[in-house]
């Protein structure tokens, strides 16, 4: 009997702690905005520097890393599901399998999971050395708001850059992927192109932004909250680095695991299957 | 002699209706105790203030003496609005600041100078835009202004040459000055200088003095608190002492400058 009260403890205490974790992150993300957009006193000028630098550092910088992995992930798919397709006679339905895997499913995460490697343990590492060296209580002692001035820029362009990531890897994915596929099998590209056109639909553009939007958000916010967490000392920086990393991934494929499943949901009730 | 740059911020002090002078300081029942659990065992509580009163008289300097761990940076960094103890109040003008909000607490903080005991530089910004981003992010000045006004606290504290580097390749006696000349850059009412003359020479510390003075007389400067071991310096400083010790802090005599 203890041990089934003891079970049910644990349960609850972690379950009050990713609640109120939560709630921390989420007060965390307001303050940022309310003051990044709505005090007059303080410039945007200095944070759209910001902006753009985030956006050079993480999307600019990232692309060669997302050009090899497109290029890999497309090519694999369409020689897998060709050889496959092919064996039933339904080569015509190339062009759904990429979309559904690619702009759907793995381009979203496969670029999520990028930018938490490259850029989230960077933006974490970065504010958590900050907040070692007081430069963050520097920054409030003139007068700027390290939320305004720190956190709500690596939101705003961790966002854009996990979009246009994301974008470009799909394009790369899609048309790169067939380009190297072609020193191995012949398939025309207008075929090719063709099949793609009829798979593509408005739903997967909203899929497509609404992912890659929030994912992009998750990394950032929990990352600079994590990094935000640090008190005193730098030995405590891995610890959060950590911390950011191992949370971004469980929410980023939570979510994106949510939208799937709410999505094909819907297209059973659609169908009047559910 | 007034340059454009001070006539400048004279217009914002003026026109800006978020300027708050800052009239009357007094901290009240203030309790502070930091909690650490550096082994990842247990918590250790150290209690600093415990129902701390104090009311400021202003256009002063205080001298803020204490032995280590006394709690004399924590007290500062409390007059500054860096620190939130977890009881009390802090009333500027008979306003309890501790309630504001960052944006709130703005028309004040713009106007209270800090100077850090160590570090509080940004590593990624060279020494010069240190000292320029304050003004430049507020809009207090055009960018010609804010760096004539820049290059006159680099002449002062014996920074130039070495502006354009950043804090990691320079000596940590320049980074110190870098640090106290931020505290001068918005020309505040309150200057408040954690131990401001640790690693400077004999020239920069008198500079130091020399520019309190010259900003008491002509740039609005009303109330200085700093803490020092160097004798030398107290004397030219002159003003109150407050002995901040085990809880209690208690005004002991006024020195003569």
């Amino acid at each position: 009997m203890t041990g089934i009260l003891n079970y049910f403890d644990n349960v609850g205490s972690r379950l009050i702690r990713s609640i109120s974790y939560t709630l921390s992150v989420l007060q965390m993300v307001y303050l940022a905005f309310r003051a990044a957009l709505f005090d007059q006193a303080q410039g945007m000028r200095s944070i759209f520097s910001v902006v753009s630098a985030q956006i050079y550092f993480t999307g600019w910088e990232a692309m060669p890393l997302i050009t090899v992995l497109a290029l890999a992930s497309g090519g694999i798919i369409i020689l897998q599901s060709t050889a496959q397709l092919n064996l039933i006679g339904n080569a015509a339905f190339v062009g759904n399998l990429m979309v559904m895997i690619i702009v759907r499913e793995l381009g979203p995460l496969m670029t999520a999971l990028i930018v938490i490697a490259r850029s989230g343990t960077a933006v974490s590492s970065e504010i958590g050395n900050m907040r070692a060296n007081r430069e963050m209580e520097a920054l409030e002692s003139v007068g700027i708001n390290p939320l305004s001035y720190i956190v709500f820029p690596r939101i705003l362009g961790g966002v854009i850059s996990v979009l246009c990531l994301a974008f470009y890897f799909n394009v790369i994915a899609l048309i790169g992927g067939y380009l190297v596929t072609r020193f191995v099998q012949d398939m025309p590209f207008s075929f090719y192109a063709e099949s793609l056109a009829q798979a593509f639909t408005f739903e997967d553009l909203e899929i497509f932004l609404l992912k890659n939007s929030f994912s992009g958000m998750i990394i950032f916010v929990v990352c600079c909250y994590q990094g935000m967490l640090v008190k005193q000392s730098a030995h405590e920086v891995p610890q959060v680095t950590t911390k950011a990393v191992v949370n971004s991934i469980i929410y980023v494929t939570g979510f994106n695991l949510t939208i799937t499943t709410l999505f094909y949901l819907s297209k059973l009730v659609s169908l009047g299957i559910v | 002699m007034i340059t454009l740059l001070e006539k400048k911020f004279e217009e914002f002090r003026k026109v800006n209706s978020a300027y708050k002078s800052i009239d009357q300081i007094e901290l009240r029942e203030i309790g502070l105790n930091y909690t650490s659990s550096d082994d990842g065992a247990s918590e250790k509580h150290k209690v600093v203030f415990e129902n701390l009163n104090f009311n400021f008289s202003v256009d002063d300097n205080y001298l803020l003496e204490g032995s280590m761990g006394s709690g004399r940076s924590s007290l500062m960094k409390i007059l500054a609005g860096l620190l939130v103890p977890q009881t009390g109040s802090y009333f500027i003008n008979g306003e309890d600041v501790l309630q504001m909000s960052f944006e709130e607490f703005l028309p004040y903080r713009l106007h209270i100078g800090y100077t850090f005991d160590y570090s509080g530089l940004l590593a990624n910004r060279t020494l010069k835009d240190n000292l320029l981003i304050p003004l430049m992010y507020h809009k207090l000045a055009t960018r010609e202004e804010a760096e004539k006004r820049v290059n006159h606290l680099l002449e002062v504290f014996k920074i130039n040459g070495h502006e354009n580097q950043r804090p990691a390749s320079v000596s940590g006696a320049m980074r110190k000055a870098t640090v106290v000349a931020r505290g001068f850059i918005l020309n505040p009412e309150m200057l408040i200088m954690d131990d401001p003359f640790v690693g400077l020479n004999d020239e920069q510390g008198e500079n130091i003095v020399e520019l309190i003075k010259e900003h008491r007389a002509t740039k609005g400067l009303r109330h200085v608190f700093y803490s020092t071991r160097y004798e030398r310096f107290v004397k030219m400083l002159g003003g109150k002492s407050i002995v901040v010790e085990s809880s209690n802090i208690e005004n002991d005599f006024k020195r003569s400058a």
